[in-house]
């Protein structure tokens, strides 16, 4: 195996940075549909409360991506 | 040690755009301003004059949800001001420029101020010896204390970057794939695809980014200084 295969391999588990956030992301949707449900009428808050949550979550899976970059295109 | 004298610098081009941002901002606020200083108030608004007062009144609404009213005249503009520079920078990989937030140098001075002034509202909370104390003991706190530096820049930096890096990546497959497709030398399929990915990596995520440096800053902020 060249060194190239085993930059290749440890980019695609940085990458699993994104399982975890996966989860998350759906759990917040989730929440904000049964939060619709429940009071219809905020549902503008909620949409931007959900999105900004989404977007903190996101990050994490965003750390995991730049360290498979980094690992792909200059180590 | 020859060289010990020399001093290379590098001028990155995220750079020279930033500044070109910045002047075009400059220059916009300042034809604004005069506008509005000209303009009659009991006539309505229109124009540019109009977009301006929506977005001033929104993002004040925002601000307003989410700070104390006591922050209003100093910190309300520097937030707006911010939001606005760091919006045309995310978008600015639109056109032909390499986007100023997509260098970590940027991003992390524009944080280094964040980083500032939640340390000055602690300090003229607390007074100075409390404040020192608050941070060395537990000695996690110190963590805890230089962790928005690393957080708020690495965000804005990792969620640009890595969009250009996708995108550039999109138009590497829409090309092999229209090769394969039509055998002529031509990306076909690139502004098809490309289209609707720059509209979400660039304009909805530079939005949603710039939202999320300001708010979490001006929480930050306000949570130092109750």
């Amino acid at each position: 195996m060249t060194d190239y295969g085993l930059i290749a391999i440890a980019a695609g588990i940085a990458v699993c940075a994104g399982i975890g956030t996966g989860i998350g992301e759906g759990i917040a949707a989730g929440k904000a549909i049964e939060a619709v449900g429940r009071n219809p009428e905020a549902e503008s808050k909620i949409r931007i409360m959900m999105i900004l949550g989404i977007a903190l979550t996101e990050t994490v899976a965003i750390y995991g991506l730049l360290i498979a970059f980094i690992l792909l295109f200059i180590y | 040690m020859k060289n010990l004298g020399v001093v290379q610098i590098i001028i990155q081009p995220e750079l020279i755009f930033s500044l070109f941002i910045m002047m075009g901002l400059s220059m916009g606020f300042i034809y604004v301003g005069k506008k509005i200083s000209a303009a009659d108030p009991t006539q309505k608004p229109k124009g540019i004059i109009l977009v301006c007062e929506t977005g001033v009144r929104m993002l004040t609404t925002y601000m307003n949800s989410i700070m104390p009213s006591n922050f209003e005249s100093n910190y309300y503009p520097y937030f707006i001001m911010m939001f606005v520079y760091i919006l045309v920078s995310n978008i600015s990989g639109l056109f032909a420029f390499q986007s100023p937030t997509s260098n970590f140098s940027i991003t992390l001075s524009i944080t280094l101020i964040t980083f500032t002034l939640i340390q000055f509202n602690a300090i003229r909370k607390k007074g100075g010896v409390r404040y020192i104390k608050d941070i060395i003991w537990p000695p996690t706190n110190i963590l805890g204390t230089i962790s928005p530096l690393i957080s708020l820049s690495m965000r804005i930096f990792g969620n640009v970057l890595s969009g250009s890096i996708l995108m550039s990546l999109v138009y590497e497959l829409t090309a092999w794939l229209s090769n394969l497709l039509v055998p002529v030398p031509i990306d076909f399929l690139g502004p098809f695809l490309g289209g609707i990915l720059h509209f979400y990596f660039d304009v909805f995520t530079g939005f949603i980014q710039a939202l999320v440096f300001i708010t979490l800053s001006s929480i930050l902020i306000a949570l130092e200084a109750e």
